[in-house]
């Protein structure tokens, strides 16, 4: 007899009534026998407040030993990286780590895991290739979804750039050393006023970020799983469709996505760090860094996403 | 088993909308597999395979020769205004068309008659390749002020640098200088840049390919039905081609960056390594890439069967 921890979301009087109960489910997804469980002790797990950023942590923790966990494993890291690597110079690797990302959005859904595992196959160039071209399609496409909110961040970048990088400078200046200026020299050299318009601008790039980009990010698991094409991304029904499954899965799309902006936020501090104070190790350390701590998280956690759906039998 | 457990009721219990129940059991169950242990994962062994390719070529004294001698020429004619170029590019094309056709020797033959042949294709590639990229250079120009902004920033601070005059770090100096100037132009140039990198040149390559194997006369670079043509083969054969196209451009940054940075160490040899490394490895991966075309029947009507016969005599 196995001993198995049960998550299910349920209020925690309605989850209370399972106590001491024997549940029958009868036809599993996945297919086999009826499986018969018998609850022992309920207790709540509280997925609001602070502790929701302390689960994406603890679910980052164990996307991480995923690629580590055997040695078959690892040494696909190793190949990935090196050819991630080989790429960075003439910047092919942004395209190819983004079909690879894709790649294992659909091995999670398709479970096709069964005979070379979620990470894809980076034996052959015919393989690197496809990689590139998914990612350079995929990327050519955020980039018209996200045209709205480049133009406004390019407008508002180019009025408060000095502003912006300024700061910038006296924060990491003043950490490492480096610069004499003090806080109050800084207050007193800023003569910059927030205004209506700068506020309304910042407003509707985090508004747009949060409507578009999970939206998009279900067209991509559609496609992913091989339910829409590429023109269908510009379908208006396919769009009303994705709003619609965002609606429904709002809590997890939405832990997702802040999953997402942690780990490319991060990813790209560490990469501005690493570029300032240790150049010359930038293009062999940032790869590594990027592969396992911002690509493959976040590649987890849309095919964890898209699992989910696909289990519902939405997608 | 506690008896409690066999005085149960029956309750019908639905899932409404949205609650699933998801399992996760203590233990190894369903794990996920990032990779699962494949006697195809030939990885190492085939980058072993690949390379000693590369280099076999070169362990026969003949070949080694046929090198030596171009290497030569190309040197001497580097002085010369880098007159070498039309040389070694129609060199590299007789590469492509070597390895796409598997030829016993596939170093190229240095015989007068054929360097005059590989000196006469160079200047066509070189000529095409320039106004292909003539779009590219002409979005860049138009923008050319803030680039002359960046430009003076960086002689400044070169200068700075030399005369120990100012203590910005490298990193500072890119935020405070050289980021500001940026704006909707270099937004506008990077784009255009990708679109090349991604659509452009690889098109171009393909129109390369089909010249080394005389499927197609020099003009074909600006002939509508060739380009068309060659968008057909890219959209078939598209990962096959950004594999090899990947590849290339990977080479092409690393030798460049290698003979500017360390380069000047080794200057007398840097001609050969840039010979071999640059030249030699893009051709021969084109060369493969046309070899696989072949195989695949892609390029089906033979234009220039005239050519292909002198050609194949030589």
């Amino acid at each position: 007899m196995k001993t198995y921890e049960l998550f299910v979301d349920l209020n925690y009087e309605r989850a209370k009534e399972l106590e001491g109960k024997r549940i029958i489910v009868t036809n599993p997804s996945g297919g086999g026998e009826a499986l018969v469980l018998d609850i022992e002790d309920v207790e709540e797990v509280p997925l609001q407040g602070f502790k929701v950023p302390l689960n994406e942590i603890s679910k980052l923790k164990s996307a991480l030993t995923v690629p580590l966990s055997d040695s078959a494993s690892r040494s696909r890291v190793w190949q990935t990286l090196l050819v991630y690597v080989f790429l960075s110079p003439s910047r092919i690797s942004t395209f190819f780590i983004r079909g690879w990302r894709l790649d294992i959005i659909r091995n999670m859904i398709l479970s096709t895991q069964t005979t070379t595992g979620i990470a894809p196959v980076v034996n052959r160039l015919s393989n690197i290739g496809e990689d590139i071209k998914q990612g350079a399609v995929l990327i050519g496409l955020k980039l018209i979804y996200d045209l709205p909110k480049i133009l406004i961040l390019t407008a508002v970048g180019y009025h408060y750039i000095e502003f912006i990088l300024d700061w910038l400078t006296f924060i990491f200046g003043n950490a490492f050393g480096t610069s004499s200026t003090t806080f109050d020299s800084m207050m007193n050299d800023t003569q910059f006023k927030v205004s209506l318009a700068f506020f309304f601008q910042a407003l509707f790039v985090v508004i747009y970020s949060f409507f578009v980009t999970p939206m998009f990010k279900i067209n991509e698991i559609k496609y992913a799983k091989g339910n829409i094409e590429l023109k269908d991304f510009f379908k208006v029904e396919e769009i009303i469709d994705s709003y619609k499954k965002y609606k429904k899965y709002k809590m997890s799309t939405l832990q997702v996505y802040i999953w997402d902006l942690l780990v490319t936020g991060g990813s790209w501090v560490f990469g501005f760090f690493l570029m300032i104070f240790f150049p010359w190790l930038y293009f062999i350390v940032n790869p590594f860094y990027k592969l396992l701590f911002k690509h493959w998280p976040k590649a987890y956690g849309y095919g964890l996403l898209g699992r989910k759906m696909e289990a519902n039998g939405d997608i | 088993m506690p008896s409690v457990y066999d005085e149960r009721e029956e309750v019908s219990w639905n899932l409404s909308e949205g609650e699933q129940i998801r399992f996760k059991a203590k233990g190894a169950v369903g794990r996920e597999h990032f990779a699962i242990e494949n006697r195809e994962d030939d990885f190492w062994k085939h980058i072993r395979t690949q390379l000693s390719l590369i280099i076999r070529p070169f362990t026969n004294v003949v070949a080694l020769g046929y090198f030596g001698i171009i290497a030569f020429i190309s040197i001497v004619l580097s002085f010369l205004w880098k007159l070498n170029e039309p040389l070694v590019r129609g060199w590299r094309l007789q590469v492509v068309k070597n390895v796409a056709l598997k030829k016993p020797q596939l170093i190229p033959s240095p015989r007068p008659d054929l360097l005059l042949k590989y000196y006469w294709k160079g200047l066509v590639l070189i000529f095409s390749r320039t106004v292909y990229f003539l779009p590219l250079v002409i979005v860049v120009f138009l923008s050319g002020a803030k680039m002359l902004g960046i430009a003076k920033e960086v002689a400044f601070f070169l200068w700075d640098k030399a005369m120990n005059s100012d203590d910005l770090g490298i990193g500072a100096f890119f935020i405070k200088k050289v980021l500001p100037q940026f704006g909707v132009e270099v937004i506008i140039q990077l784009v255009v840049l990708a679109l090349y990198v991604i659509l452009v040149w690889p098109i171009y390559r393909i129109i390369m390919v089909s010249y080394a194997l005389g499927k197609s006369r020099g003009w074909s670079f600006f002939s509508m039905t060739q380009i068309k043509k060659a968008i057909a083969i890219f959209k078939n054969h598209s990962a096959l081609i950004y594999g090899v196209y990947g590849f290339v451009l990977s080479v092409d940054v690393f030798v460049t960056w290698f003979s500017w940075t360390v380069g000047w160490v080794f200057f007398f040899i840097m001609p050969l390594f840039v010979l071999f490394a640059r030249h030699w490895v893009k051709g021969y991966a084109y060369g493969i890439l046309g070899r696989k075309l072949i195989a695949l029947s892609v390029f089906e009507q033979n234009e220039s069967t005239y050519q292909n016969i002198l050609d194949e005599n030589v």
